[in-house]
């Protein structure tokens, strides 16, 4: 039911935007510009997120309804999606983009919001969960995912844990890196790497932690029937942080050009849990945003 | 145990079993059903896979054969999903670690051995598993593939296992259903037998009821006839029978009332008949009851005992035997038979007589009908022995006749004693102023003054007899010292009639309240009159004891060996004036006077005689003053 909420905002905002949309253009000469990868749900809901935080409504265009128009007083863009961060623009917009995983643009009017957690938020949730924690196994594919690695590693040793990565070369090297990694780890982590998540490889995941006791830590609260638990930002917190940025950005304030996400839902599947034997603690488990009982 | 409660103990047992059987049998159906449905859903998965592993299992490309195992393993939420190449060997699972193991367990050894999809039920980590294999074979012949089954190129086996957890909370549910059913259906075959039980059972229960009420005395019942079955005509019998036993059946309290009067005539019986038995045991005489018959019906002890009769005789009930024993008894026992034969012909009739047996004794005979009612339904005899009281009557007519003998010659003597005395004293004269040659008168003279003499002593007993009561002294003597006293006077006359004197004093004898003079008058008399009794002489007895018959008395025996007395004049010895003697040789008031002192003393004489042999007499007297006699 939690997850519920965001929802009937987003809902709300939309229809209150409704005629907004349609004409495309926000009457008094807006400063920001909001474009979309497409109509999907979590790119709403950061938009909702980005308007909340902001105070106000930006234009907001959508690629599945045709090129944007970004308007000429508007000198910040916020993209969400891939498709949206790579849009060619014009040189006076700053770019604050989010919830494109495997994008990477070195530019110095650019500024990304990551899908990740901080590393030590992230860390440190899991140990939450698995108190047990010590290694924690993590495949991965995307260059970008790199930086964050070496975050990860160092927020590990804060915690006394360590880090058993593999970069994959292919996705089909899944299986076999998952063999190399059975025994050495107690744990797995999932990163929102696009190259690496999809359907098949969900389901290895899966059955392999099934299969092995082995928690599987899923990048999304949407996948949490899948993994054991979920230690994700919403999205409309990404949008929150999008609109922070976006702010600063106008304002002329320096920022980091990557943006963590501090604020995480925790997700727990009481039932994988239970099929892993692993016992969650009650207040862990007061301390969850959803629980898939 | 009541019917219901059996039935139901009956039937809750069979249904109970019914249940489970069931219950048992749609257990194993329903298992064959739903694992036959889930591994066609396996086989059918494995069907739409199978043609697309022909490349993966021939090359063993994991990543050919993964992606179809998985989309199998989401499409039917399976466990795990393998193939398996023909020795076994993982070439790809679900669970990616399983690649490359080789199974050599004896459930995968068995799948490798298919031929066509089939499946098994396994413990898989403790867990109920379908195990589900389906071989794969190779489309196109392949040089290179050596594994071949029948003609065809065997690639290997696809493996999918399922939970049967869903299966088996299903089967549960299925179950827990059919329980439910058939313990509802149960319950209600139960209750609707129930009901047509009671419906049958109420007028059995009605029937029970009034059963019951009738055991209890109350006859005042009748069941409802609802029914024209044979439970109705049951009722309708029930009914007609409570009626009659209504009708003809005492209450109890009545029948109680009458118990309690029962016991108490049987008590007032008893009571009587024991007054009755007291009575009849109580009496001194012998009753004798007999039927109309002639049949003894009761008898008191002291018939049997006055009539002498055995108790072996009185016990062996022979009326006929007991009847000769009687009349033997009798000195007229004709007499005796006729009074009997005649009361029998004459029922009605009352009778008193008496008879005398041979051994003296004498018996009143008193008869009178019993009746109950007007009936007659018996006779009673009363006998009583009179023998004693017979005695004693003579005795005091004896007496009383004495005494007026005894007072009239006391008065005789008294007139003619002065006249007496006078003729004597002139005759003495006379016969003094005799001389010689008065020869004529001397005999005469001399022979008044003989017989004037005589009377004189004659006159002199009498009036000793009539002052008997005059002069009595009684006090404390000694009957011993009394007894030699006297026999000292006669002991010369004894002695001059060659007669033996005897003594045999006893010593506790010695001392009675007595007149002194009167005892030794009697034992004087009594001594002259046995020494007159032996003219050739003999032995005269005297003897004193403790009366053995008579207790409180003394006895004084006086035994002769003389002639002895005729029986006929045994009676009349002590009658004044008798006597045997010659005329001039007694006055006949010697043993008169005896009887009259005896009797003075409150005590008896009596004897016994026996001519040739001798003559006792007998002298009872009270060792104590006896009781003054009643005024009249």
């Amino acid at each position: 039911m939690r997850n519920k909420q965001p929802w009937l905002t987003v809902l709300f905002i939309l229809l209150a935007s409704a005629p907004r949309l349609a004409s495309g253009a926000e009457p008094a000469e807006p400063a920001i510009a909001a474009v979309l990868s497409s109509e999907a749900g979590p790119y709403r809901e950061a938009l909702a997120g980005l308007q909340e935080e902001l105070g106000f409504s930006v234009p907001v265009f959508s690629l599945s309804r045709g090129e944007p128009k970004i308007p000429d007083s508007a000198r910040i863009v916020v993209a969400f999606g891939s498709k949206a961060a790579l849009l060619r623009r014009q040189d006076r917009l700053t770019l604050v983009y989010a919830m494109s995983p495997g994008v990477v643009i070195k530019d110095k009017n650019t500024f990304e919001v990551h899908m990740e957690p901080e590393a030590s938020v992230l860390l440190s949730s899991l140990k939450k969960i698995q108190p047990g924690l010590k290694k924690l196994g993590i495949l991965w594919q995307s260059p970008k995912f790199e930086a964050y690695l070496l975050q990860l590693r160092s927020a590990a040793a804060e915690l006394d844990m360590s880090i058993e990565d593999s970069r994959l070369e292919k996705t089909a090297e899944v299986p076999g890196r998952l063999r190399i990694l059975y025994g050495k780890i107690d744990a797995i982590w999932l990163p929102p790497d696009p190259l690496l998540l999809n359907a098949d490889n969900l389901t290895i995941f899966t059955e392999f932690s099934r299969s092995n006791n082995i928690p599987f830590f899923v990048p999304s609260g949407g996948l949490l029937e899948q993994g054991l638990a979920s230690v994700t930002p919403t999205f409309r917190e990404i949008g929150r942080l999008a609109a922070i940025a976006a702010r600063s950005a106008l304002t002329g304030q320096n920022q980091k050009k990557i943006i963590y996400p501090t604020r995480v839902e925790l997700g727990i599947n009481k039932a994988a849990a239970a099929k892993i034997g692993l016992k969650i603690s009650e207040e862990t488990l007061r301390q969850a945003d959803k629980i898939i009982p | 145990m009541k019917l219901q409660t059996k039935v139901l103990l009956l039937l809750f047992p069979l249904a109970i079993t019914a249940g489970a059987l069931i219950l048992i049998l749609s257990k194993g159906a329903i298992n064959d059903v739903l694992l036959r449905e889930t591994a066609e859903r396996g086989f059918l998965a494995l069907t739409e896979i199978s043609p697309k592993v022909d490349a993966g299992m021939r090359t063993g490309e994991e990543k050919t054969l993964l992606p179809l195992l998985n989309s199998a393993h989401v499409q039917l939420r399976a466990l795990y999903v393998a193939a398996l190449a023909p020795d076994g060997t993982v070439l790809a699972h679900t669970n990616v670690v399983e690649k490359g193991r080789i199974y050599t367990d004896p459930d995968t050894r068995q799948i490798l051995t298919y031929e066509k999809p089939g499946y098994k039920v396994i413990d898989s980590k403790g867990r109920k598993v379908l195990d589900i294999a389906a071989p794969v074979w190779a489309k196109d012949e392949d040089f290179l593939l050596s594994h071949e089954k029948g003609g065809k190129t065997f690639l290997g086996v696809l493996r999918i296992g399922l939970s049967l957890e869903n299966v088996l909370a299903t089967r549960a549910m299925i179950l827990r259903r059919i329980a439910l059913i058939l313990i509802a259906t149960g319950g209600a075959i139960l209750l609707v037998i129930l009901l047509f039980l009671h419906k049958i059972l109420f007028p059995i229960r009605l029937l029970s009821d009034s059963t019951r009420k009738i055991g209890e005395g109350r006859y005042d019942v009748s069941v409802p006839v609802t029914t024209s079955d044979e439970i109705g005509e049951l009722a309708g019998a029930f009914n007609k029978m409570a009626d009659t036993l209504e009708k003809t059946t005492v209450s109890r309290n009545k029948l109680s009332e009458e118990v309690v009067e029962r016991k108490k005539a049987e008590e007032n019986l008893l009571q009587l008949l024991s007054l009755h038995h007291a009575t009849l045991e109580s009496t001194a005489d012998g009753i004798l009851v007999i039927d109309t018959g002639g049949k003894i019906v009761t008898k008191n002890r002291k018939f049997l005992q006055m009539w002498r009769i055995p108790d072996d005789m009185a016990a062996s009930e022979d009326d006929g035997k007991l009847l000769a024993y009687v009349l033997e008894q009798l000195t007229n026992p004709g007499d005796f038979t006729a009074k009997v034969t005649w009361l029998y012909t004459h029922p009605e009739e009352e009778s008193f007589d008496a008879f005398t047996f041979k051994d003296g004794r004498i018996f009143e005979r008193f008869s009178l009908p019993q009746r109950i009612g007007t009936r007659i339904v018996g006779r009673v005899w009363n006998f009583r022995d009179v023998t004693e009281r017979r005695k004693l009557e003579g005795m005091l007519l004896q007496s009383e006749k004495l005494s007026a003998i005894g007072q009239l010659a006391a008065g005789v003597a008294h007139e003619i004693n002065n006249p007496l005395g006078i003729i004597l004293g002139f005759a003495q004269s006379t016969v003094k102023h005799l001389k010689p040659g008065d020869e004529a008168l001397a005999l005469p003279l001399k022979t008044i003054e003989r017989e004037a003499v005589r009377c004189k002593n004659l006159v002199q007993n009498l009036l000793v007899f009539s002052r008997i009561s005059k002069n009595e002294r009684f006090q404390e003597i000694n009957l011993n010292d009394a007894m030699e006293s006297a026999l000292s006077l006669i002991s010369a006359q004894a002695k001059t009639r060659n007669v033996e004197l005897v003594k045999e004093l006893g010593a506790g004898s010695s001392h009675i309240h007595a007149d002194k003079t009167q005892v030794q008058q009697i034992l004087i008399n009594l001594a002259n009159n046995a020494i007159d009794a032996m003219p050739k002489g003999g032995t005269l007895l005297f003897k004193t004891s403790l009366s053995a018959k008579r207790p409180g008395y003394v006895e004084i025996l006086v035994r002769d060996t003389g002639d002895g007395i005729p029986k006929a004049m045994q009676k009349k010895v002590f009658e004044p004036f008798f006597t045997t003697k010659e005329v001039g040789q007694g006055t006949g008031l010697g043993l008169s006077l005896v009887y009259e002192i005896v009797e003075k003393h409150g005590g008896s004489i009596e004897l016994e005689s026996e001519e040739g042999k001798g003559t006792e007499f007998s002298v009872h007297l009270p060792i104590h003053p006896a009781a003054p006699p009643a005024k009249c």
